[in-house]
């Protein structure tokens, strides 16, 4: 059996995870302190589109973007770097579904630090940049944590968008779920079960993670009890 | 060094109003909670914009709506004390002092925070993490941080409304002496009248987003300028008044006449003695004063001066300021009978109503006893007789 789905599933997750990672983060902390008001909830609809529509809609539109109709996807064809029928494709397919979800925890855990511990930095000389490198990332980090394994999790189990984009292409852009689907179709009930299986495990060891961050996160001073 | 404050800032259902300038000490903002102190505070500190006006600190101006200066809250240099102490709860005590020393070179920065260890007592301490401390040191954790950088202004939101009773006595104490070591500014808010009082010589009393009055403690305490300022410090006995004499007024809202000392006496006045009236009064029964048919007894030309100050004025003493005598030709003394009791651990307060008096239109009168005259007192048959003793009465205006 070729194990190249499973290697290509870790590379476009943990890549996509990594590109929605700073852009998800930038959004959260301009949207975590903004007061609430028509456009914050404008912006934020926009943002967490990706999570509401169906995969094949996004797969569609990155289509219309990047295909060679598209302005973008022929300038980066005349570059030489086509997107459709790529790995960067797949990637760029399961970072946007999973962008929402780095935005939303990564917001979620922002929130979460009390705002007069960030006025506390700024009266006493940091600037914006870094007070949020000094105060903000490091206490909401469990938080945002948790959205790189549950962001990470949803690039690795991403089907519609990436088969529309990327295609099903072994050895190149067939990662798992597109392995699962195309086994079944061709009737090899077997080889579907195995990948099942590994999807499995590998979801486990993201849930018992999980919950090991979470457990963390409550006890912020045992942190570093062993300093 | 001076501390000039003008500003003005709207917000939905909210206008916050107010400009003062504060001298070399502690300067207090005393009032409810909603009334505009934090947000004051805030402004000052460069974490809230005011919609107009003017802050200066000294020569450095830190906002001109009109010049659209605008300091961030970092090139201020001031000190805040909030009320949660804000720490962060991922640096140890020691990385927490030396937060804001980032630009000094490594030597200097160790050398002032053993300095400020030493000073705040929490040189045992300084590996601990906020979490592990007491609600005391985690208070001066987050002063000593705060005065590490040397501000020039210290700003203090209720420093002790996180912490129970027991607790803030000693620590008032500390902050007390820390804060006359302390060379600067401090401008200290507090909801709690007692502890501004002991805190803080010069007051500014605020409601709704607007001063109130201002003033030396003691001044403001012993004749408040106002109504407002003197419910604001605590008095809970005002009555509307009615000129009679020039030197006698008419408690509307207690029922009573009372003779008022000379030099308390806004309105202007000849000094010459007047029978006292001892006894509460016929008018009563028409509590509210009408040009026409009123104060039969009284010359006219009384009467007029009388309606012009009228309703501008009140009449106040504090509660504890009440007496109870035995001899009934004192002057303002007065038959009375109380209507409910409220006991606390070593005192009494006690409703009053004066005999006589028709449910008066503002209701009550308040006194304040302690124990071993409450213990007296209440064996006593009615009436009890109560006294105003005049040096303790004061004017003051309506707001």
């Amino acid at each position: 059996m070729e194990l190249s789905p499973l290697f290509i599933s870790l590379q476009t997750a943990a890549a996509a995870t990594a590109a929605a990672f700073f852009p998800g983060i930038l959004a959260a902390r301009w949207l975590a302190h903004t007061p609430p008001g028509k456009g914050k909830a404008l912006a934020d609809g926009l943002l967490i589109m990706p999570l509401l529509l169906p995969p094949t809609v996004i797969g569609f539109l990155l289509l219309l973007i990047f295909g060679n109709r598209g302005l973008l996807g022929r300038t980066l064809s005349e570059w030489g770097l086509p997107i459709v029928f790529t790995w960067p494709g797949a990637v760029i397919a399961a970072a946007v579904v999973t962008f929402p979800l780095m935005y939303r925890t990564a917001r979620g855990a922002f929130e979460q630090v009390d705002p007069d511990m960030l006025d506390a930095a700024r009266t006493m000389g940091d600037t914006e940049w870094r007070l949020f490198w000094r105060i903000l990332l490091p206490l909401s980090w469990p938080g945002i944590t948790s959205g790189i394994i549950l962001s990470f999790a949803r690039a690795l189990g991403e089907f519609g968008a990436t088969l529309m984009l990327a295609g099903n292409i072994p050895g190149k852009t067939q990662t798992m779920p597109i392995a699962i689907y195309f086994a079944v179709e061709g009737g090899k009930r077997d080889v579907a079960l195995v990948w099942t299986l590994i999807m499995i495990a590998v979801a486990t060891t993201i849930v018992l993670s999980l919950n090991y961050w979470s457990d963390r996160r409550q006890n912020f001073a045992g942190r570093h009890k062993g300093k | 060094m001076t501390l000039y404050v003008d500003i003005e800032k709207n917000l939905p259902g909210f206008k916050l109003s107010v400009s003062f300038t504060a001298a070399n000490n502690t300067l207090g903002l005393l009032g409810s909670s909603g009334s505009g102190k934090t947000m004051t505070l805030r402004c000052i500190a460069g974490l809230l914009t005011p919609d107009r006006g003017k802050i200066v600190l000294n020569d450095r101006v830190f906002f001109d709506a009109e010049k659209g200066i605008n300091l961030p809250s970092r090139e201020r240099k001031v000190g805040y004390l909030f009320q949660n102490y804000a720490l962060f709860p991922h640096l140890s005590v020691e990385q927490n002092i030396s937060f804001g020393l980032r630009h000094c070179p490594r030597q200097e920065q160790s050398r002032r925070v053993a300095e400020m260890l030493e000073m705040m007592n929490l040189k045992g301490l300084k590996n601990r993490y906020p979490r592990q401390l007491s609600g005391g040191q985690q208070q001066r954790v987050a002063l000593a941080r705060s005065l590490v950088l040397e501000p020039e202004v210290l700003l203090l939101d209720e420093p002790f409304s996180a912490l129970d009773d027991c607790l803030r006595d000693q620590l008032e104490e500390q902050l007390r002496e820390t804060l006359g070591k302390y060379h600067g500014h401090s401008l200290y808010i507090t909801h709690n009248i007692e502890e501004a009082y002991r805190i803080c010589s010069e007051l500014l009393l605020l409601e709704e987003g607007r001063i109130a009055a201002s003033g030396l403690r003691e001044e403001l305490f012993k004749r408040p300028p106002n109504t407002l300022a003197a419910r604001l410090t605590g008095c809970k006995n005002l009555s509307r008044i009615r000129h009679i004499a020039h030197d006698t007024v008419e408690a509307l809202d207690w029922g009573c006449r009372l003779l008022v000392p000379s030099i308390n006496y806004p309105l202007p006045s000849i000094n010459y003695p007047l029978p006292t009236i001892n006894s509460p009064l016929h008018s009563i029964n028409s509590p509210l004063p009408t040009k026409g048919g009123e104060g039969k007894g009284e010359g006219g030309e009384d009467k007029d001066k009388g309606e012009g100050g009228e309703g501008n004025y009140w009449i106040g003493i504090r509660e504890h300021q009440l007496s109870f005598v035995n001899d009934k030709t004192l002057t303002n003394t007065f038959p009375c009978r109380t209507t409910s009791v409220s006991e606390s651990p070593h005192s009494v307060t006690l409703t009053l109503r004066l005999d006589g008096a028709h449910n008066p239109p503002g209701g009550n009168l308040q006194a304040f006893l302690y124990k071993d005259a409450w213990e007296v007192l209440h064996k006593q048959p009615y009436p009890w007789l109560v006294r105003f003793e005049p040096a303790k009465l004061f004017l003051t205006k309506e707001k």
